[in-house]
């Protein structure tokens, strides 16, 4: 059995947008994250257990790319409708008024993104100034893992913006095919565990 | 402003959002925002950058990539099919033919991935099509499916319980080997409800001829399988890794049995990759959404009242976990499954605590009660799951699911009366 990837949601600008290629980066970067971290884990614990020795590092690192999975992965996450959602009041309306409604949800995500990514820029900035370093034997200047998360935001927030005008245009033009909820609408439990 | 009201006023804005289908993390997001700026105006927003550090920048929730990159390299790799057709070689004999083996096929399965999702997909791909060759009854196919499903996060590793765990600190070693007996006693509770409707009602399962399979390769088609499930949960209630530890072990492990046992190229390679990077910042950030959620509800002061007010009723631990169960109920017809978990944990929890109840019991009947959400109409995952890879109506599954919800109440009920079922082997843990 194969589970395809879902791509864009209905709705979305077409994948090779400028927003889509760095969209396409970020996610391909998290993957090769994800592949780095159950390869350092797995060398940490074949090396603790049989040579009895350890990198000391793995679970400050993995830490690091955890974040970087979360933020870099997020918005790829988001075009093709992974994140959760109950959508079965949404199927209830006129393709118009679900329009309507998706345009407004998509600016409430957008502004709390917002305040989000001001929050984080100046928490980084902070760390940054006052040049904070982790306290491990890695010594890691903390801005560096941190910044991924505001860049992160950004490209969520440009994301959630770009959706949301495509919506709304939809909604304003009037009345159309319907396409069901998008993104993340029926079926869109890649998300659900 | 009255905590009453303040609480009142966030929770249905919250719940209004949800239900109205804003995704779960903004809801939760919005709510928390909203909630910070009415407590403490603009200077509320200035946790938020360390929430947001702290609480993603965390090694026990690497587990939740590692063990859904685990599963996605099976599932792709097409490896269900092999522990469909072992299984099916090893419990021909009793009654209900392939439906029991889907019930042990998925519990098989359960162990090797944390996801009930990836457990109904990868064994009901393989099963539908088998089914409906050998005529079975289409509803109890579907609600074996669709039911069998949910032990994937019951029996561990699970995803579910590695939230609760960091949502509660609780040790999630402990609470997967919690998981391990109740999730053998729901699926003996499954097979034996399915045998049992097998010899009543012998034409929904039509008895299989009897193939002649040598037992060593039943064994040889299992045990790739066995030997992980070894490692994973023998390492940690050995005590040898943490649970992540064993999650990129476990990855490592599955790919070796995907690029050798299964039908895995680079297509399978980088799509696994691209699901599991897709399924975990998903998750991620809905985690990312509740903690700034807790983190609100607290600095209001309204989880603290709402303990003080759970308290000052007086109720008995039973009549309080009857309360919780019956909320929870009333939720999973509602709300996905992890966002039922991530609405009522933070402010549950500290309930639990002041009437002793024991966080990795709660977590144990948190999960089956979760399990009982996803066969739950007209949000329950599973239903949709196996809806989306068959050719029947969906009425059907959830027709099917009937008899196994009935089941998983009769299930939480036991598991009530017998803490020890959930608790013995964490106890074991504790006195190594």
């Amino acid at each position: 059995m194969t589970v395809q990837d879902p791509g864009p949601a209905r709705g979305m600008p077409p994948t090779r947008s400028a927003l889509g290629w760095i969209v396409e980066g970020c996610t391909r970067a998290a993957e090769a994250l994800m592949l780095a971290m159950m390869a350092l884990i797995t060398f940490e614990v074949v090396s603790r257990g049989f040579f009895a020795y350890s990198l000391l590092l793995v679970d400050e690192v993995a830490g690091y790319m955890l974040v970087a999975i979360l933020f870099l992965g997020v918005t790829y996450s988001f075009r093709s409708g992974s994140l959760l959602r109950v959508d079965f009041f949404l199927h209830w309306l006129s393709p118009r008024s679900r329009h309507w409604l998706e345009g407004s949800y998509l600016l409430v995500a957008f502004a709390f993104l917002a305040i989000m990514d001001y929050a984080t820029i100046r928490f980084v900035l902070s760390t940054f100034n006052r040049d904070i370093h982790a306290p491990t034997l890695l010594g890691t200047p903390l801005y560096l893992p941190q910044a991924v998360m505001p860049a992160g935001m950004t490209l969520l927030a440009v994301a959630l913006l770009a959706a949301a005008i495509d919506s709304l245009r939809r909604a304003w033009a009037g009345p159309e095919e319907d396409t069901g909820p998008a993104p993340g609408g029926p079926g869109g439990h890649g998300g659900a565990v | 402003m009255d905590w009453i009201v303040e609480a009142t006023v966030i929770l249905a804005l919250f719940i209004g959002l949800l239900l109205g289908g804003l995704w779960i993390p903004f809801a939760m997001g919005a709510a928390a925002t909203l909630l910070l700026f009415v407590s403490d105006g603009w200077s509320g927003f200035n946790a938020y950058g360390l929430i947001t550090w702290g609480s993603t920048n965390s090694f026990t929730l690497t587990a939740i990539p590692m063990f859904i990159l685990m599963a996605e390299f099976l599932v792709q790799s097409g490896v269900g099919a092999q522990v469909y057709s072992g299984l099916g070689t090893a419990v021909r004999r009793l009654p209900g033919g392939l439906l029991q083996t889907n019930i042990l096929g998925c519990a098989l399965f359960a162990a090797i991935s944390g996801s009930s999702v990836a457990t109904a997909a990868a064994i009901g791909t393989v099963a539908l099509p088998e089914l409906k060759e050998r005529d079975y009854d289409p509803k109890l196919s579907a609600g074996t499916l669709a039911a069998g499903g949910t032990l994937g996060i019951l029996i561990p590793p699970s995803i579910a319980m590695i939230l609760y765990g960091a949502f509660t600190d609780t040790s999630i070693a402990k609470l997967f080997m919690a998981g391990v007996i109740p999730g053998l006693v729901l699926t003996g509770l499954f097979v034996a409800y399915v045998g049992l409707r097998a010899l009543l009602q012998p034409g929904l399962a039509p008895r299989q001829a009897p193939t002649r399979l040598p037992v060593w390769r039943t064994c040889a088609q299992l045990m790739p399988f066995l030997l992980l499930i070894l490692v994973v949960l023998g390492g940690i209630y050995a005590g040898l890794v943490t649970p992540t530890e064993a999650g990129a072990v476990g990855s490592a492990m599955a790919l070796a049995i995907a690029l050798v046992w299964g039908r895995f190229g680079w297509q399978q390679f980088r799509m696994a990759l691209r699901n599991s990077v897709r399924i975990s910042a998903g998750l991620m950030f809905i985690v990312l959404a509740a903690y700034l959620f807790a983190y609100a509800l607290e600095n209001a002061g309204i989880a603290s009242a709402l303990t003080d007010w759970f308290v000052s009723l007086q109720l008995n631990r039973l009549e309080f976990i009857l309360l919780m169960l019956a909320m929870y109920l009333v939720l999973g017809c509602l709300i996905d499954s992890i966002g039922m978990m991530v609405l009522t944990v933070p402010l549950l929890y500290p309930v639990l605590l002041e009437y002793g109840i024991d966080p990795i019991w709660f977590g144990v009947v948190l999960v089956v009660m979760i399990e009982l959400g996803q066969i739950t109409p007209p949000v329950g995952i599973n239903l949709f799951v196996i809806q989306s890879i068959w050719t029947g109506r969906l009425s059907q599954v959830v027709r099917g699911t009937i008899p196994f919800w009935g089941i998983i109440i009769v299930f939480v009920g036991l598991l009530t009366l017998w803490p020890q079922l959930a608790l013995y082997l964490p106890g074991q843990m504790s006195a190594h």
